[in-house]
């Protein structure tokens, strides 16, 4: 179900609902505000293949074309579906996955090709995925950030073109480099709790006697940042790693890839709207072949055990996993044994909520060098995903008194794709 | 809009009349009862923050306070106005409103932050006209020596001809030309994309230039590269030379092939050409003849004063989004362009309006009222810059500073030969704090490339005044002094007065002495007094009214 | 007859539409296999000049390997490992097995030729019965690719090699037991980047000289660094010498020659070489630069010529390969 415009997002509404919440009766909201806040909120997981990953080499394979390299197509749980060799235990799953084949970005530059994923259009200043989910799937008196993105350290800039765009710093990904969590959790050497509290006590007698006769908005806004900063503060544990069990850290793998997906799946599990974890890197200019082989046995097992874990924490009806690059790899393989940047013909993959599981969309030619059947643009994409979470993608956002279309008005959402 | 000016306006009298004529004339046919002026104490913080970007010490507090001649307040704008601190300030305004924190993508292809700071220093302290400012940026390739900062401006965008031609219209003209958030009406889009290319076509030829010799970052041009375009809506193509908004297309002069350049852009070598497309834009768009030159300029700094543009957002001037009062926005820009783009002055004439003096306290029973009617003083967020010295400022460490510095010079007074600008032995006296300030406005600077919006506050920030260790050493840690000077003080009176007029610029009422004294006296030992005392300096420091402008 | 290892000159050269990753003279000498970037097994005819294209494997061919009296046998990325009969006019094939789940990479024959080994992208190692292709023995659990294997010329121990990132390793193995005699960390020639995450460089080629003292491995010496042949003492596993090509590339394959020099083959994105050098004194005895990288080298049974698998140097032209035999004199 969408939720309307109106009711998630003009600021008339979104004053009266924190008005209605504050005041702490329920008796004051619509049934359809008391309906969405009672059931669980939608979230979604964006497992991002920094680089670019091969289509051949995942879920498009050409076996035997001069295109299509040296590995082969495995059967999976839909019959006469094959994908590639190097991704068995998703083999076995493909029954749960929606899975794009035709996406076509004429994209062929990371910069770029991110940006067009993330924020679903070309031109610049929107917000990125995480930020606009956070943004619209935000309710009163959320204390967590709505948007965490996960990565290991030094990656090259396209991994970050990542931001909150004009709807500002508050729905800035918090980002986790390395699982360290972020800064200033906990109270500095020589502040006791007690101190902690009189320091409060000091600032909230302050707050509350320069609020008379003033505005009370920006001093509302500004206490609210206490407010969160102290939920955090109790909630640390969602950031620490440590409490996740040995077995854990070996299922989903000791590799960065599966440390930052075990990590997503308790920042999820904690109620955050929208993770991101950036899998680096997939940009096989040279040694395509070796080089996925190790990051596709990465993402394999990885990608399998967190979407079981998922489903039997019944957590995968309201999360959508998706799981893309900024661009495919081209059909032609370079003489260092590459293969280069590609927007015209490439794959991606979701699962849980929102979508149609065991789907195989749109297809390529025989040697996969052009999009056969169905092609699907990067927007198309943006408002499959806010459609799959149930936002209404043609809504707008109301910001500074300025009206901006959520989605590329240009592009729609693929309702094939669609539960 | 030139033709509905108010009898008022035109009746003439000092602007800062006019000011206050034409925005009560609107209260008054809105029936808005406009909050009272402001106390001494609202006035003497707002208008520090807004002059010199930082808050007064506690003795610039008290002696104003203890002013009661009449023309005090006119007076200390005078006084702060002709400061360095005042260019200081206005340098850190002009940084952000152009630069908007971005770096470039190799981030040492810069102009480093000192050198550019000091450009714009010296510009707003010898009150260097606002469209000289302007062109001396926009002709800036890197290499003349008095103007190579300005070429910053074109190097944090990559010199990338599409980056620079939006913020060429965003930030000198006021329209968001790629209006990317306008896409509703295809003619409307139409009509902006013919002025988009007119601009795009003056700035496409600039190339990036790495002179790995000396170590710097330039900007080359080619001597050819014409402009088309398609509308994305109607499929029309087009090619167009360079063109202002409004204005006519400038041919480019005929050359004979072969002479095109001073010198052929080539490996090693940076393009020259005989004739300057960009250049003809540093010419032409700083004047005021320009449409939206100098009312982009005078509507930011009305912003800067009073925390909301006439016409907002700031670099949306479009028929669809019509100023609040388009006739003091339009007197505004006459008295700019008649006082020759004088930043200045403008910035005097609105600090004496009794608009800008208004108190941030709402009249009793006065409802809900509307931003932009200018009613009562905004509460704003302090800029990140203003947040970061202030903070410096409440705790004594400028000050400190300053006085250390003091004494070393009195001990080698017999050094004074030349005597430096008065901006520049400023900007020397402030280096030893400026990386700190740097690293504390980093934690409160919103996102690079999005103008500074709205108070924004977010939880990383208050994660930051509450838990980094850096708080606690500014409040308890020599060199700041305010901790020690209280801790000196035994009387409670002189003490909470002390405290208050260091963070707070104003003086404690009964109740909040009261308090203090409550607190202080349940601390028994020396160590409890010196916890206590932290406890509120700290709770103070996070208070709404020490974060915002009020 | 011994030769002299610097005179040479080449006597064929073929150029093919594929680009090139192993080849091999067949027993007898008439024939040199090549594979590459297809699933076509290439025979040149040396004395006809004549290319035969051989069919049955199912994808890149990157190994081939002579053994005995009258076979040849290649493998594929896809675990095929097919047996040819070199007996007659053209190859046949004798066998034809799945030996791999995945890509084989290191593929070597026992000196006497009745044992084959093989190693695979999982890290297995695996040796078969070179008559009918029957399974002898497995080595599993390397944990990385076995990029290259070699017997001694004992034939009871096996050297694998791995590309295990930073620390790539060589392993001694005795086959009867399968267990570990010697590992051997290689960080020499390791190319890992931390930026990519990837190992850039590993060991790529393997070779036990002819006495069985010595270890040959080849590959890169760092991310950016020349293509090198390490030679390691097999008893103790010490670095005798490191041999640094002026080439700053990947050393693909080095083959000891019977009189003992070393020939090795590299490249690095556009041109290669082959080299050979003097073991003992590491002076280098001739050189030669190629159009394209050289991914493979094989010397035949008779110690008199050498044949040398070429990729395409071309950015714009990646399908193309050149098959070379060069002929030594005395």
């Amino acid at each position: 179900m969408s939720q309307s415009p109106s009711s998630t997002l003009s600021r008339r509404a979104w004053l009266a609902s924190t008005a209605a919440a504050s005041l702490g009766c329920c008796g004051l909201t619509s049934p359809l505000r008391a309906e969405s806040a009672a059931s669980p909120r939608k979230q979604l997981l964006l497992l991002f293949l920094s680089g670019g990953a091969s289509q051949y080499e995942t879920w498009d394979p050409k076996p035997g074309t001069t295109t299509g390299g040296p590995y082969r197509g495995i059967a999976t749980s839909i019959p006469d579906v094959f994908i590639s060799e190097l991704l068995p235990h998703t083999a076995r799953i493909m029954d749960r996955l929606t899975v794009v084949r035709s996406v076509n970005s004429g994209i062929a530059d990371h910069f770029q090709g991110h940006y067009a994923l993330q924020s679903g259009r070309v031109a610049p200043g929107y917000p990125v995925l995480g930020s606009a989910v956070a943004k619209l799937l935000e309710r009163p008196g959320d204390v967590l950030p709505g948007y965490v993105s996960i990565r290991r350290d030094g990656p090259k800039a396209y991994t970050d073109v990542g931001d909150a765009g004009f709807l500002g710093a508050k729905y800035e990904g918090v980002r986790i480099v390395n699982s360290q969590p972020p800064a200033n959790l906990t109270a500095p050497a020589g502040v006791s709790p007690a101190l902690a509290e009189a320091i409060e006590r000091v600032r909230e007698a302050a707050d509350g006697k320069f609020r008379q006769n003033r505005d009370g908005e920006p001093i509302d806004r500004y206490d609210t940042t206490f407010d969160q900063a102290k939920g955090l503060m109790r909630q640390r544990e969602i950031f620490d790693l440590s409490k996740e069990s040995p077995a854990d850290h070996e299922r989903y793998g000791r590799h960065e890839f599966g440390q930052h997906c075990l990590l997503a799946r308790r920042l999820l599990q904690a109620g955050i709207s929208c993770v991101r974890v950036t899998h680096f890197d997939w940009d096989a200019h040279q040694d395509n072949f070796y080089w996925h082989q190790i990051r596709c046995a990465e993402f394999d097992r990885t990608f399998v055990t967190l979407l079981d874990d998922l489903s039997q924490r019944g957590m995968l009806e309201h999360t959508l996993v998706v799981a893309v690059g900024e661009m495919g790899r081209t059909p032609k393989i370079n003489n260092f044994a590459g293969r280069d940047h590609w927007g015209r013909a490439w794959s991606m993959a979701m699962a849980g909520c929102g979508v149609k599981p065991g789907l195989v969309y749109g297809a390529t030619n025989d040697d996969g060098t052009e999009v056969r059947d169905n092609p699907v643009r990067l927007g198309d994409l943006f408002h499959t995903y806010l459609r799959a979470v149930g936002i209404d993608s043609s809504a707008m956002y109301e910001i500074n008194g300025q009206t901006n279309p959520i989605a590329d008005p240009a592009a729609r959402p693929i309702e094939a794709l669609l539960a | 809009m030139a033709g509905v000016l108010t009898v008022a306006a035109t009746a003439g009298g000092p602007l800062h009349q006019q000011i206050d004529a034409l925005v009560e004339q609107r209260l008054a046919e809105r029936n808005i009862v406009p909050s009272e002026t402001s106390s001494d104490a609202e006035f003497v913080r707002r208008i520090h923050l807004d002059l010199t970007g930082v808050i007064p010490t506690a003795g610039q507090v008290r002696s104003f306070l203890d002013d009661s001649s009449p023309d005090r307040r006119q007076r200390l704008i005078d006084e702060l106005i002709a400061s360095p601190d005042y260019a200081i300030h206005m340098a850190r305004v002009v940084d952000v409103m152009l630069i908007e924190r971005r770096i470039p993508t190799i981030r040492s292809y810069d102009v480093p932050s000192p050198a550019w700071r000091s450009y714009l220093t010296q510009a707003f302290a010898e009150n260097r006209p606002w469209d000289r400012i302007v062109r001396d940026i926009l002709t800036s390739d890197g290499t003349d020596e008095a103007n190579a900062a300005g070429v910053k401006f074109a190097l944090v965008r990559d010199v990338e001809p599409h980056l620079l031609t939006r913020d060429v219209g965003r930030l000198f003209l006021g329209i968001d030309l790629q209006c990317a958030r306008c896409h509703d009406d295809p003619r409307f889009d139409a009509y902006r994309q013919a002025d988009y290319f007119g601009i795009y076509a003056f700035l496409q030829r600039m190339t990036a230039f790495r002179d790995n010799k000396q170590n710097v970052s330039l900007v080359g041009e080619k001597a050819d590269g014409g402009t088309m375009f398609v509308s994305v809506f109607t499929a029309e193509s087009g090619e167009t030379s360079p063109r202002l908004p409004g204005g006519e297309m400038i041919i480019d002069p005929p050359l004979e092939e072969g002479n095109e350049y001073v010198v052929k852009p080539e490996a090693g070598e940076r393009g020259v050409p005989v004739y300057s497309r960009r250049l003809k834009l540093a010419e032409l768009l700083p004047r005021a003849e320009t449409q939206g030159f100098s009312r982009n300029i005078v509507n930011r700094i009305w912003a800067t004063m009073l925390g909301r543009g006439i016409v907002e957002p700031l670099d949306l001037h479009h028929p669809g989004n019509p100023p609040s009062h388009p006739e003091l926005l339009a007197a505004l820009d006459e008295y700019f362009v008649e006082e020759g783009f004088d930043t200045r002055a403008l910035m005097r004439e609105i600090a004496l309006s009794r608009t800008y003096q208004r108190s941030s306290m709402l009249p009793a029973d006065s409802g809900q009222i509307p931003a932009d009617v200018f009613a009562a003083a905004r509460l704003r967020g302090l800029k990140p810059e203003q947040f970061a010295w202030s903070l410096l400022q409440a705790t004594g460490r400028i000050e400190q500073c300053m006085e250390a510095l003091e004494t070393a010079q009195k001990s080698d007074e017999a050094t004074t030969t030349d005597e430096p600008p008065a901006w520049k032995t400023r900007l020397a006296q402030l280096e030893p704090l400026d990386r700190q300030a740097q690293q504390l406005a980093e934690v409160f600077a919103g996102l690079p490339g999005q103008p500074a919006g709205a108070f924004q506050p977010t939880v990383d920030q208050a994660l930051h005044l509450l838990n980094s260790p850096t708080m606690v050493s500014l409040i308890q840690n020599a060199p700041s002094t305010l901790l020690a000077r209280l801790l000196a003080i035994t009387d409670v009176k002189p003490l909470t007065e002390e405290l208050y007029l260091s963070v707070l610029s104003r003086r404690p009422d009964d109740s909040e002495v009261a308090e203090v004294g409550r607190v202080l006296e349940s601390a028994g030992s020396a160590e409890q007094e010196r916890e206590t005392l932290t406890t509120l300096v700290w709770g103070l420091l996070l208070s709404s009214e020490f974060r915002l402008n009020h | 007859m011994s030769v002299d290892p610097a005179k040479h000159s080449r006597i064929a050269e073929h150029p093919l539409k594929v680009s090139l990753l192993c080849c091999c003279f067949d027993p007898s000498g008439r024939f040199v296999l090549a594979g590459g970037r297809s699933q076509s097994v290439f025979s040149l005819d040396i004395a006809a000049g004549k290319v035969t294209l051989l069919a049955g494997h199912e994808s890149w061919v990157g190994a081939a390997v002579r053994a005995g009296s009258d076979l040849l046998v290649t493998a594929d990325h896809a675990g095929r490992l097919i047996a040819w009969d070199c007996s007659g006019e053209v190859p046949t094939v004798r066998w034809n097995i799945i030996a791999h789940p995945g890509t084989i990479f290191g593929l070597a024959a026992s000196a006497d030729g009745k044992r084959l080994a093989t190693g695979d992208r999982d890290g297995t190692v695996r040796i078969w019965q070179s008559s009918d292709g029957q399974a002898v023995q497995e080595i599993a659990g390397i944990g990385h690719p076995v990029t290259a294997v070699a017997f001694h010329p004992d034939g009871r121990r096996l050297v694998s090699a791995d590309r295990q990132p930073q620390k790539p390793r060589l392993k001694l193995w005795d086959i009867a037991t399968t267990k570990e005699q010697q590992s051997i960390e290689v960080p020499q020639l390791s190319g890992y980047r931390r930026v990519e995450d990837i190992e850039w460089g590993g060991i790529r080629g393997v070779a036990v000289s002819p006495d069985g003292s010595t270890i040959a491995a080849c590959g890169r010496s760092g991310y950016s660094g020349p293509a090198s042949v390490l030679l390691f003492d097999i008893q103790n596993g010490e670095l005798r010498k490191q041999l640094d090509s002026t080439l700053k590339g990947i050393g693909y394959q080095a083959t000891f020659h019977p009189q003992e020099f070393l020939l090795a083959v590299a490249g690095d994105l556009a041109k290669g070489e082959f080299r050979i050098w003097d073991a003992d004194t590491t002076e280098t005895l001739t050189t030669a630069e190629t159009a394209g990288p050289c991914l493979a080298v094989d010397i035949d049974a008779a110690g008199t010529r050498f044949a040398v698998a070429q990729a395409s140097g071309e950015r714009s032209n990646p399908d193309a390969g050149t098959l070379a035999v060069h002929e030594w004199s005395n």
